[in-house]
């Protein structure tokens, strides 16, 4: 009897420790900060540094006007450069310059029957031009046309059945991508894209496509056009 | 020799005891660190803090410094005769091509949420998509997560952090993730964004798209590029 009583009381005991351990746990749980990651202190600071960083933009070129005016321009000389620079930007004026001259083609070949279902490897998607195109934007292309229709902020690349749309235009292969910049850090650019994102040198040599790129000293890109906007007004900050 | 005097219960006793010290001891150590950690982050999130507050006020100082600028600007813009009504209107909507001009009008509105997607969902590539689709579709102006789009737009990511747009990362604390703005008809974009949203959600269950036609108002671009490489042919 008293040995049962004994063993009674230790249970009891152990319980309550283990009641007592388990307590801090929980609370060791619920404490159990959710560290901030840099990712989150990038998050937050974003959307300042960006309006900040536009805001600056704006000031520094209403500042130059100002200056411009305070040494004794015209405005409406002023306003001359303005349009000649906006033109510029908008890619509405034909450019020229060094850069990078990529050449992508169907396939020529046969189809191989081992692949007959593969036909897709032997032609040219628009995913690819879109990616090349996406990767010289990053590496500071400063003008880009797909055999000559100049891409613009309104510029979509489509693929319609076996050719593609370019500014409402049907293009036929083969697609010659010109890019004006820095024809080094293009090139490496669009090697991301050419042997990892979508492995075209092994298109290359299994299906036959072609992808060729070469450096030139001075391209020659034509103009683009001007939308006819229908939706989109200046808003009265912007006007 | 003395355990054995009380019984057959006191060896397991005498270890559940030291195994049960143990375990507090350990647990005592995890609450020490769990402490240490939980002070850590809360001096960087005051710090995070007195950044975005710093941030605010440069803001609004720019701000201020703005009005002024346009002020004496638009005194020598608008003297009468000096610049024609019809420059002013080509650089309004030339800007607009070039991404300088803020714009507004009828347009749709994508959110994108794919917090709860497992899998292999390229965000970046959706984005690519979407935005090639609505320019296909007649967009006259589009944004993503506030970065305006313009010629030279690229989205691109940056290992594990936020998807760049214009080389700036656009995620934001809260609230949805992605949401991508664009001007146009809004039938005709609604339909053609479509296209490239249905085969994403029916691969991916747990994202979710949801696109509505509603006024849409969109930044200028923050920055505006040089030309080193390009220039004008004579």
């Amino acid at each position: 009897m008293a040995k049962s009583k004994r063993w009674t009381v230790l249970v009891t005991l152990c319980s309550l420790l283990v009641g007592i351990l388990l307590m801090f746990q929980l609370k060791a749980q619920a404490d159990k900060p959710t560290l901030m990651g840099s990712d989150n202190v990038v998050a937050a600071l974003a959307p300042y540094t960006s309006q900040i960083e536009q805001l600056q933009g704006e000031n520094d070129k209403l500042q130059a006007e100002l200056n411009q005016y305070m040494k004794g321009a015209e405005a409406s000389q002023v306003a001359s450069q303005r349009l000649k620079r906006a033109r510029l930007l908008a890619g509405l004026t034909p450019v020229e310059g060094p850069g990078l001259e990529i050449t992508l083609d169907d396939s020529k070949q046969a189809i191989n029957p081992d692949y007959k279902d593969e036909v897709d490897k032997y032609i040219i998607h628009e995913q690819y031009l879109r990616a090349l195109v996406n990767a010289l934007w990053n590496s500071g292309a400063e003008a880009i046309a797909i055999n000559d229709q100049r891409l613009t902020a309104n510029s979509g690349i489509y693929c319609t059945g076996t050719v593609i749309t370019i500014n409402d235009e049907v293009e036929t292969p083969p697609y010659t991508i010109k890019a004006i910049g820095d024809s080094e850090k293009m090139s490496k650019s669009v090697e991301v894209v050419e042997k990892i994102v979508y492995s075209l040198d092994e298109l290359v040599q299994q299906f036959g496509i072609t992808y060729k790129e070469d450096t030139v000293k001075n391209l020659r890109l034509p103009a683009g056009r001007l939308p006819d906007y229908k939706f989109a007004t200046p808003t009265k900050e912007g006007s | 020799m003395r355990l054995l005097k009380h019984g057959k219960w006191a060896l397991p006793a005498f270890l559940a005891a030291i195994a049960l010290g143990i375990l507090i001891s350990v647990q005592l150590q995890i609450q020490k660190k769990v402490n240490a950690a939980k002070a850590v982050n809360d001096q960087k999130v005051a710090a995070v803090q007195k950044l975005v507050e710093k941030a605010a006020q440069q803001k609004q100082l720019l701000l201020n410094q703005q009005k002024e600028l346009k002020k004496k600007v638009d005194m020598y813009r608008d003297k009468p005769g000096e610049v024609s009504p019809d420059v002013k209107a080509q650089i309004a909507t030339i800007g607009i091509l070039s991404g300088e001009t803020p714009v507004e009008g009828p347009g749709i509105h994508i959110e994108i949420d794919d917090r709860k997607v497992s899998g292999p969902y390229t965000l970046t590539d959706h984005l690519l998509q979407i935005v090639n689709i609505l320019k296909y579709a007649g967009a006259e102006a589009i944004e993503v997560n506030g970065q305006r789009i313009g010629a030279r737009s690229y989205i691109s990511s940056s290992g594990p952090t936020s998807p760049l747009v214009n080389g700036v990362p656009i995620s934001r604390v809260g609230g949805t993730h992605w949401e991508v703005e664009a001007i146009g008809n809004q039938e005709v974009l609604k339909s053609y964004v479509q296209t490239v949203i249905d085969p994403y959600t029916s691969t991916f269950p747990d994202l979710s798209v949801i696109v509505t036609a509603q006024l849409v108002q969109i930044p200028g671009l923050k920055t505006l590029e040089d030309f080193t490489f390009a220039k004008p042919v004579q």
